[in-house]
């Protein structure tokens, strides 16, 4: 292939130029029902902001508010789900408590020299590698971002590389977020709210800085692939959550496994059994903590003695993802159950046999596919027959039969290949859809009624009437539902069934 | 896979509660560029359009409550951007996880639904850190000046040239590579 020039910058714009000749723009429709979306979840987190700020009213924040003066916003603006707990920010380290952190600031304040780094986000970076990750001489190396969130706190993300150097390739590089949670002028503090480490790249626990998690809650944690550095499939990691209470901080640890990209564990806050007064955490007040996943997995005594004071740990967790939280004890209902295949081989995992999975038969509907503005969808949904797992891997088909059973001759390959794991370890994925559109062509209508014939690795299992397409078809061409008429290229068309990924 | 054909696909405004005129504006002028530009980041057409349609419907939202944008192209290109960034590549790496389970089976990623002639700029972006990037193809495509992206992506000025130095030698470097092995 001939292509061109050598100019990098040309090269991105001859392919930018290619790829722009694919973008379709939406409908109106598409964008109104999106925007109504958008209306409905921002409705949703302004109620969910106004129960918190009724919450905060209660002792239990009062201390808080009046360090964290005008804090009481969501840290994050996000779209995350509906039911979400508003909490002051927290720190990961070096303080777990709003008081103390006042304390900090208060020396800073009157001039205590012992306490000036706490101004200097690039000397908090490198002491959080000291007594944290245990790396000796550490250093920031790396790009800065500085910014401030809707919410006022001005926040700072820094790289930090061993004493070694920053590797090529950046595997034992931490990057660590910063906040000033208090006073956010110049002589503000800096606490370390949230560390991500390069080997689990973007591992997104799904809980933002300071967000409330209860008792029992499952974490889905993902992480993206990024190159061969990248933590493999199957690898171990140690995954936990810590709560700092009026006692002990409890603390608990368990290692799982990578896979599908996902690391999956429950929060779990065990009281110090020692404590004579509060316990820690406490059973409803909200106490600072963090969630954590270490790699080695077996590096994670030793951080957690290091991240809640106990003692110098010899192995050094690398990397560490850590966002500090709200903990608080158990919400009724809120309690997640694990099952144990989720640390489970895939591969190990038996072929998919009868009954372990329910296909539907083809559902069919009028609808816009875009890039077109309207067609036939035809729908089939395999789901879990049972809660055990299996791999499953076939192709699915369609066949358009006539009123007289006779198969329509379609143009191209329809078929859909069909493969993965159900139940599935990715959550919020109950099934998989094979999802087709029928095109192009207008049937007269004398010969129906037409029928849609699902086939599994060419077996035929079931076969829907195809009424809708009727419903679409008259005597002169398709009629789009919103009125809006369109004909088959020719004629009546050569149907064209697409399978859509 | 078929060819996509589009010959159908139109923007028929309504009367009431229609698209704002500057997101048509956008829509007729910017949109597919924007969503070239989205797709060399994330490696998708779709997920490209996705986030180009998310970011536009919230544009619209937010002009419904009467919120004005002193540059509507630009807001959603750095909503989009975040995006692609924060909520897409997941559905990627699960689309890649999927293949790799399936032995033999096609990625469907979505790396098949870029032109073939993009094909290899796309495998030599996505090899970048992900600052580089967005830097590259904000900068290169997009036309955004260094001052504007350093901004987008709060970032220091230093940050998007020394950003946009490697990753252009990174690509170079790449598509020399493919360039040597398919003459």
């Amino acid at each position: 292939m001939n292509r061109g020039t050598d100019d990098p910058a040309e090269r991105i714009r001859v392919a930018a130029a290619a790829t722009a000749k694919r973008a379709t723009p939406p409908d109106e429709r598409q964008l109104r029902a999106r925007r109504g979306r958008i209306r409905t979840r921002r409705r949703v987190q302004a109620a969910a902001l106004t129960v918190f700020v009724l919450a905060a009213t209660t002792a239990g924040f009062a201390a808080l508010r009046a360090v964290f003066r005008g804090s009481n916003q969501p840290a994050f603006e996000s779209d995350a789900p509906p039911v979400v707990d508003v909490a002051p920010l927290v720190a990961l380290w070096p303080e777990h408590d709003a008081t103390v952190l006042a304390s900090a600031q208060s020396r800073v304040d009157a001039g205590d020299q012992d306490a000036l780094w706490r101004t200097d986000p690039r000397a908090v970076t490198e002491r959080f590698g000291e007594e944290v990750l245990g790396w000796a001489d550490p250093h920031v190396e790396l790009d800065s971002d500085e910014w401030v969130n809707d919410d006022g706190i001005r926040r700072i993300r820094l790289g930090l590389c061993p004493s070694t150097g920053c590797p090529e390739g950046r595997n034992a590089t931490e990057f660590v977020l910063l906040a000033k949670l208090g006073d956010g002028g110049p002589n503000g503090v800096w606490s370390v709210v949230a560390a991500e480490g390069d080997l689990m790249s973007d591992l997104d626990f799904g809980v933002p800085p300071s967000i409330t998690v209860h008792e029992g809650r499952r974490i889905d944690a993902f992480t993206s692939e990024r190159g061969p550095s990248s933590l493999a499939e199957g690898t171990e990691v140690a995954t936990g959550t810590v709560a700092w209470g009026a006692c002990e901080p409890a603390v608990s640890s368990d290692v799982h496994r990578i896979w599908f990209r996902y690391v999956h564990f429950v929060v779990s806050l065990e009281p110090d059994p020692g404590c004579e007064g509060t316990p820690s955490p406490p059973d409803e007040k909200a106490s600072a903590g963090a969630v954590f996943s270490v790699w080695p997995a077996e590096t994670a005594t030793s951080f957690l003695d290091r991240l809640t004071g106990s003692n110098r740990g010899a192995l050094y967790p690398l990397p560490l993802e850590g966002v500090s939280i709200t903990a608080t004890g158990f919400k009724p209902g809120t309690a997640a159950e694990l099952p144990a295949w989720l640390d489970q081989d895939p591969a190990s995992l038996p072929a998919c046999r009868d009954g372990d999975l329910e296909i539907s038969r083809p559902s069919s509907s009028e609808e816009a596919i875009p890039p077109a503005p309207y067609g036939i969808g035809i729908l089939a949904v395999v789901e879990p027959g049972n809660d055990f797992p299996c791999r499953l891997d076939f192709v699915l088909s369609v066949e358009i039969l006539d009123g007289n059973g006779s198969a329509v001759a379609l143009e191209g390959d329809n078929t859909y290949r069909v493969a993965g794991v159900l139940p599935s370890y990715i959550p919020d994925t109950h099934d998989m859809r094979a999802f087709w559109r029928l095109g192009d062509w207008c049937p007269p209508l004398d010969g129906g009624p037409y029928s849609a014939r699902l086939l599994v690795d060419g077996q035929v299992t079931s076969t829907t009437q195809l009424d809708v397409l009727a419903d679409t078809c008259t005597q002169t061409g398709q009629e789009w539902v919103n009125g809006q008429h369109h004909r088959p290229p020719e004629g009546r068309g050569t149907p064209v069934i697409t399978p859509l990924g | 896979m078929p060819t996509v054909r589009t010959r159908w696909c139109v923007i028929v405004p309504t009367k009431e509660g229609s698209l704002d005129p500057e997101l048509l504006a956008f829509l007729e002028n910017n949109y597919a560029r924007l969503v070239a530009g989205l797709a060399l980041m994330s490696g998708s057409v779709p997920l490209a359009e996705d986030a180009a349609q998310e970011a536009m419907a919230r544009a619209w939202e937010r002009m419904d409550r009467g919120q004005h944008f002193e540059s509507v192209t630009a807001w959603i290109t750095v909503v989009s951007t975040n995006l692609v960034r924060s909520g897409l590549r997941r559905r990627l790496a699960e689309h890649r996880a999927l293949a790799r389970l399936a032995a033999g089976g096609a990625d469907r990623g979505g790396s098949m639904t870029m032109p073939e002639e993009a094909v290899d700029v796309v495998r030599a972006i996505q090899s970048l850190p992900r600052r580089q990037r967005e830097a590259l193809v904000l900068h290169y495509w997009l036309e955004m000046t260094v001052v504007e992206i350093a901004a987008a992506l709060r970032v220091s000025e230093g940050t998007v040239k020394t950003a946009l130095s490697r990753g252009r030698h990174h690509v170079a470097q790449s598509l020399t590579e493919v360039d040597e092995v398919i003459p």
